[in-house]
């Protein structure tokens, strides 16, 4: 007779050993970190600079320049550009960040011929053309209305806002008016200072062969190599105003539901109490069996989803828990999420729920490192900080090790609900 | 090339079994042969909320997830009109943990009053945060019914109305789950570091002692042919104008479904895309505009989507995107050719991306292998390259007339 009622027998690893990637220097000094996989004809490049919002003096300026990258060069055309593109079945995706911008190429290999002379190029001559800046802002106007209509949007840049302040990058968002004050030549300046050889990182996977590096050379490698050094914008900008927890309701007209986030600034993820805080994070609202889902889904069922994180900017990071509950239960939920912070304080967490998430997080390390692609991206988010991929191994190790009575210090020290702010937007009328 | 080898169990449960040696991890995916299609239309939102409850607990073990979790596992499930996709991912020395979870609530779920309390207050609040208080949210909840009069694709997956969902009774629940969660609809893709002996006996062993029930004779009430062209406008409180235009599409087992998909890529998939070019960037009356399938397994929509620009007024935009579809239905062949090219290239590209996670090859082998054959998976890529620019120009005549479409005019509140 077969038994469902007992578990199967399981096992988990005990340890890791993360993979690294070849280092390949180009030409013109640019550094080219990738992991090789020939399962798929087929390349990834991310090109990287220190280009985010962070250096710019002006709102917009970082994320339009890097926008604009696709929209022309001195030799092509918007239209041309994507029509090259398009027509070899390539991808090619601008993103900017707070602290970077980066260019995002994916391609057969057979392409690579006739598509990395025009990276480059786009990489090197964009030429801001003011009619398809115009269409641009348009359209990002109309995006921004569109998006600020959102609970959730409204909640995630006023937290930040509170967090570090409107004064620093971290904190500030662009406001509606700011998309007039754009010009092209704010862009162009922005280009010169900051997309430029010295000033760039290249991450890649796939099928990455000698010659396939070749042709990167001959393209990419050869590209800024005539223009003179270029001295590094590098900032480094206070957090000058001073957290204040508080809590504030913000009303939102016609809102179903009310969007709520607590928490405050912490640190990078350089920071000795990282991977600890990571841990006990994932108790509270890291996974599906949390503390919060449990209690606030599962059990009330006043969200469809409830969660807390650690971020880690370049130069700081932050602790919030965030949910979207009914405008009705909105108060009731801040009450709940209160309430699991406080048991870490009063209670250890029992050893079975703490072996459970630390296996289930083994899991999750397991999964993020499966393959040169998934290798790649993670090596590309560790490398502003001056890590690799041992991040993984140090991180295992200390789930592994952490006990609970350490867990209920930290909750002690970063779950003090005087240290905390709350923000909730939308609210019954 | 994906590699599988597939075995069919006496109960009806099929097997596929996907070698990779390279990955730690291993793919298990559950796909139900069940979708809101196969829904009564006065009790919708109902696949939905029970692909919720199968995580309420089955008969022999009280919850779903924790076990998992315990193993270093990872599970998720999906619903759409046509299928409910359970999967879960964990290490490979742990996939026996994945049998025992998976076999026990096909085999008997718990139906607990508690567990329907909840998701029913989970799956409202879900209805809400993504339909009701998102800015076009409800779109599909709209254009749905406009385009499907009598065919149950007439709604989407969430549901009709809140008091469907509100209104689901136990034995409602029930009921659904014998007729429609049985080894005999299911397919089963196991993918990793896996033997195919190993696998199979896995299998017996755990889903080997349930039941097959009847084969369920699925008989959609067909769609009137539409012959009409359709318009409806809508107020909402939203920043910018949107027109969303539909068209009827061929089903996935018509030879024509690829010609089809590559119509949608040539309108309006990327920036170098027809409309894209005349619409955004020549004329300048959308900020944005795309065209996508709706990727469906019956008849499905070939969907156009388009934010206006302050200036225009719906009407003249909604005219100027016609006159455009016109100009495209009578693009010469030579330039289809080369254009077509261009989007058989990209969805050559697509297709090599989506096979580098293990999890959507496994994916990809439980859908195929539901529409007939899951070979047929590695047959697609000639399916769209073997598409010829004389047969997708009359197609395309015949999917983009007037008479086809329903079209959405989403305005924003004076």
């Amino acid at each position: 007779m077969l038994d469902r009622i007992t578990a199967p027998k399981y096992t988990i690893i005990e340890d890791i050993e993360p993979l690294h990637p070849e280092v390949f220097e180009l030409d013109n000094g640019v550094k080219v970190y990738y992991f090789f996989a020939n399962e798929q004809d087929c390349v990834k490049f991310d090109f990287v600079f220190e280009a985010g919002s962070y250096f710019q003096n002006q709102s917009y300026v970082a994320y339009f320049t890097n926008k604009l990258l696709l929209e022309g060069t001195a030799k092509h055309s918007a239209a041309q550009i994507s029509e090259i593109f398009d027509e070899k079945g390539a991808f090619i995706n601008s993103e900017v960040s707070k602290d970077d911008a980066s260019l995002s190429f994916f391609s057969l290999i057979k392409h690579l011929d006739s598509l990395l002379p025009i990276v480059t190029e786009i990489l090197t001559e964009a030429n801001f053309d003011e009619k398809e800046l115009a269409q641009k802002i348009e359209a990002e106007k109309q995006d921004f209305l569109v998006d600020n209509e959102k609970v959730s949007t409204i909640n995630r840049k006023l937290f930040l806002q509170k967090l570090f302040g409107n004064d620093h990058p971290y904190g500030r968002f662009g406001l509606y008016e700011e998309f007039d004050a754009i010009e092209n030549s704010l862009l162009k300046q922005f280009y010169q200072q900051h997309y430029h050889a010295q000033n760039m990182v290249i991450f890649a996977a796939g099928n990455i062969t000698k010659d396939v590096l070749k042709k990167l050379n001959n393209t990419v490698g050869k590209a800024w190599s005539k223009s003179a050094h270029i001295e590094l914008v590098k900032k480094e900008i206070p957090f000058n105003k001073k957290f204040i927890p508080e809590k504030s309701v913000v009303a939102k007209e016609g809102a179903i539901q009310s969007s709520i986030r607590i928490g405050m600034p912490t640190f990078t993820s350089l920071h000795p109490d990282f991977f600890k805080l990571k841990l006990l994070n994932t108790v509270l609202g890291g996974y599906f069996g949390s503390r919060l889902m449990m209690n606030i889904r599962e059990d009330k069922g006043y969200t469809y989803g409830i969660g807390s994180g650690l971020q880690s900017y370049k130069n700081h990071g932050f602790f919030v828990i965030s949910t979207e509950v009914g405008v009705e239960v909105a108060e009731d939920a801040v009450k709940e999420i209160f309430f699991e912070l406080n048991r870490f304080k009063n209670e250890t967490i029992p050893y079975e729920e703490l072996s459970l998430v630390k296996n289930y997080m083994v899991g999750n390390i397991l999964r993020s490192l499966d393959g040169a692609f998934d290798l790649a991206e993670r090596f590309k988010n560790l490398y502003q900080f001056g890590l690799d991929l041992t991040y993984y191994k140090d991180y295992l190790k200390t789930i592994k090790t952490t006990q609970s009575e350490e867990l209920k210090s930290l909750a002690e020290q970063y779950f003090d609900e005087k240290k905390l702010t709350t923000l909730i937007v939308g609210t019954k009328e | 090339m994906i590699a599988f080898k597939k075995h069919v169990l006496p109960n009806g449960l099929t097997v596929l079994i996907h070698q990779d040696t390279k990955t730690p991890n291993v793919a298990f995916n559950l796909l139900y042969d069940v979708g809101s299609k196969d829904e009564h239309p006065d009790k919708t939102g109902f696949a939905h909320l029970f692909e919720h409850l199968m995580f309420g607990g089955s008969k022999n073990i009280p919850s779903f997830d924790t076990p998992l979790q315990l193993v270093g596992g990872e599970n998720n499930a999906f619903t759409s009109t046509d299928i409910t996709n359970y999967y879960i991912q964990v290490p490979k020395n742990n996939l026996e943990t994945a049998f025992w979870l998976e076999s026990d609530r096909m085999k008997e779920l718990a139906f607990s009053e508690k567990s329907l309390e909840v998701q029913r207050k989970v799956v409202i609040e879900e209805f809400k945060q993504r339909y009701l208080n998102q800015p076009y949210g409800d779109l599909y909840l709209l254009i749905r019914p406009l385009a499907y009069k009598k065919h149950p694709y007439s709604w989407a997956t969430i549901g009709k109305k809140i008091e469907h969902i509100e209104d689901a009774t136990m034995e409602d629940v029930k009921s659904f789950f014998y007729k429609h969660y049985c080894p005999n609809r299911a397919f089963l893709t196991v993918a990793g570091n896996v033997e195919e002996d190993e696998v199979i006996n896995l299998a017996k062993k755990w889903f080997g002692d349930i039941e097959r029930q009847s084969d369920y004779v699925r008989n959609l009430t067909k769609e009137p042919e539409q012959n009409e062209e359709r318009i409806e406008t809508v107020y909402r409180k939203v920043p910018a104008n949107l027109i969303m235009k539909v068209f009827k599409m061929p089903s996935r087992f018509d030879k024509n479904y690829f010609a089809a998909d590559l119509i949608s890529d040539l309108l309006g998939r990327g920036n170098s895309s027809f409309l894209y070019q005349k619409l955004v960037k020549d004329k300048a009356i959308f900020n944005d505009i795309n065209a996508y399938i709706t990727g469906e397994v019956e008849e499905g929509l070939m969907v156009i989507s388009a934010k206006m620009k302050d200036h225009i007024d719906p009407e003249s935009a909604n005219k100027i995107l016609k006159e455009c579809i016109e100009e495209f239905l009578e693009l010469d062949l030579e330039y289809l050719e080369k254009k077509l090219k261009g989007v058989k290239n990209k969805v050559e590209s697509t297709l090599m991306m989506n096979d580098i996670h293990i999890l959507n090859r496994a994916m990809n082998l439980s859908f195929f292998e539901m529409l007939g054959d899951a070979n047929k998976t590695n047959e697609e890529i000639d399916n769209y390259l073997n598409v010829d620019a004389k047969s997708l120009k009359d197609l395309a005549a015949k999917i983009l007339s007037p008479l086809n479409s329903s079209t959405l005019l989403y305005l924003k509140e004076k």
